[in-house]
């Protein structure tokens, strides 16, 4: 929805560069496919979890933003919360110069039981548009984006009450059946450092 | 120039695990002071306070829209009874482009975030009594990597029976880099469009036009586009889409339009108001 409403502007009004967002796609569409390496050494590929709902987590390990979320535990704690309901979580590096060896010692020091995929090459990354980390992505049972953005409204992490965490919100209201009633926010955090 | 900080803590963000690349002290990044522009001060007469962030080179900090990725940089004031402060003033942001496509705004070398403090008409304070105003101040500071830095920043002053001007060449700098505000009519957003759009017409012939949106708009994600300048003026294509579940309570959104200054080392802006229609 979001790319054809973006295409009919720019073919509208000639915009050259939408500001945000705009890469990223559209809810609703299929997901981009992908196969990367884990920390692990092992080949993951987006169709190895065909019929699952999945969660994909743009993450690196220096971004403070990250490091934030990750000493309140707050990430893992919805992943593993979600994992009893068969939902797949995966993290994802597109930062250019991570390694297998770098998320390796990232998921040892933060009690990550699940992939961190390296994507150096930012490919993956590019493919959905992925601006922050940390940025997520659900995608449903049938293959298609339901929900885009950002991993709570808290960017200076200091709200007290009023929080929402909107990954866990899309999932309770995609395992019920439901539709995503805020399918899109505006993501923060770090910028995914791209090699180009 | 002279300053009056009287309290700075730095704090930087402490790593839960030493595996993980350890954070530059956010100290050496950012230097951060509180100063104003009067040293006594006049109950009832205005002044204005400057959060003024000295930045490392090859490092950057955000203005009010982050762009692409990021965090805004935020100054709350705590002031004493009776004071009020204005809205803080952010200088025409740099485009900080990044690989992969992402652009971000903010701001290299030094930024000064203002805003204008109203002291009550009728202090109860004698003659030559000390005042805090304090600011506190949070930065995302990035280059490669990001550090978060804070700062309480506190600036006494004397209330007396006039005001004496300090620090006058500095803010009247900072003052020429804040956006000048236009009350030219913009045609309105029309939620109702498909997908909604409009175009702002201006008659400034500019050299490197860039038009950027200051905030965000709830329930909306507003995108321009890149202005195009013609013999008669300049052109901004605004559009866009209305993020489902969420309600739009604003009636407007500000469009900054900047371009370079003639002498090319910092750019300039003039921010425009487009109004809403149909959100309600």
């Amino acid at each position: 929805m979001k790319t054809k409403i973006g295409l009919v502007a720019i073919a509208l009004l000639g915009l050259s560069a939408l500001q945000l967002l705009a890469a990223m796609p559209p809810i609703g569409s299929t997901a981009p496919a992908f196969t990367l390496q884990d920390q692990n050494g092992n080949s993951v590929s987006l169709s190895d979890y065909a019929g699952k709902i999945v969660a994909l987590e743009w993450f690196n390990e220096n971004c403070p933003i990250v490091q934030r979320h990750y000493k309140a535990g707050d990430i893992s704690a919805t992943a593993n919360k979600y994992a009893a309901d068969g939902v797949v979580w995966l993290a994802i590096n597109s930062t250019h110069d991570t390694t297998d060896a770098s998320n390796k010692v990232a998921a040892g020091a933060w009690n990550m039981n699940r992939p961190i995929l390296s994507d150096a090459s930012g490919t993956v990354g590019h493919a959905y548009g992925a601006t922050n980390t940390p940025e997520i992505f659900i995608i449903g049972k049938d293959g298609k984006v339901a929900y885009e953005g950002a991993i709570d409204n808290d960017p200076q992490g200091d709200k007290s009450s009023d929080k929402v965490n909107y990954p866990a919100k899309a999932l309770d209201e995609i395992l019920a059946g439901k539709t995503v009633s805020e399918p899109v926010t505006k993501p923060y955090g770090c910028t995914v450092h791209y090699a180009n | 120039m002279r300053k009056l900080t009287v309290t700075m803590i730095v704090t930087c963000l402490v790593l839960g695990a030493t595996a993980i690349a350890t954070a530059q002290n956010t100290s050496d990044l950012v230097q951060a002071s509180i100063l104003a522009d009067a040293s006594n001060i006049k109950p009832g007469e205005p002044f204005t306070v400057g959060v003024l962030l000295k930045i490392k080179p090859g490092w950057h900090v955000y203005w009010t829209n982050p762009g692409d990725a990021g965090l805004p940089t935020r100054v709350q004031w705590i002031l004493p009874p009776g004071y009020t402060a204005s809205e803080v003033r952010f200088p025409v942001p740099e485009h900080l482009d990044q690989p992969g496509g992402i652009v971000c705004f903010g701001y290299t070398d030094e930024v000064m975030l203002t805003s204008t403090i109203t002291p009550p008409s009728q202090s109860s304070a004698n003659d030559s009594t000390a005042v805090d105003i304090t600011a506190k101040v949070n930065w995302l500071c990035c280059s490669e990597n990001c550090v978060p830095g804070k700062a309480i920043l506190t600036l006494q002053l004397i209330t007396g029976d006039k005001t004496l001007p300090d620090n006058t060449q500095l803010f009247e700098q900072w003052q020429n880099r804040l956006p000048t505000r236009t009350s030219a009519p913009a045609a309105p957003l029309v939620l109702s469009d498909s997908p909604p759009h409009t175009q702002i017409l201006t008659t400034r012939k500019i050299t490197d036009p860039k038009a950027i949106i200051p905030g965000t708009v709830d329930g909306l994600i507003v995108s321009v586009g890149a202005p195009q300048s013609t013999a008669t003026g300049t052109t901004i294509p605004v559009s866009a889409q209305v993020l489902k579940g969420q309600t739009i309570t604003a009636s407007s959104v500000p469009v900054l339009l900047t371009w370079a200054d003639p002498d090319g080392k910092v750019r300039l802006g003039e921010e425009i108001t487009v109004p809403i229609v149909g959100g309600h």
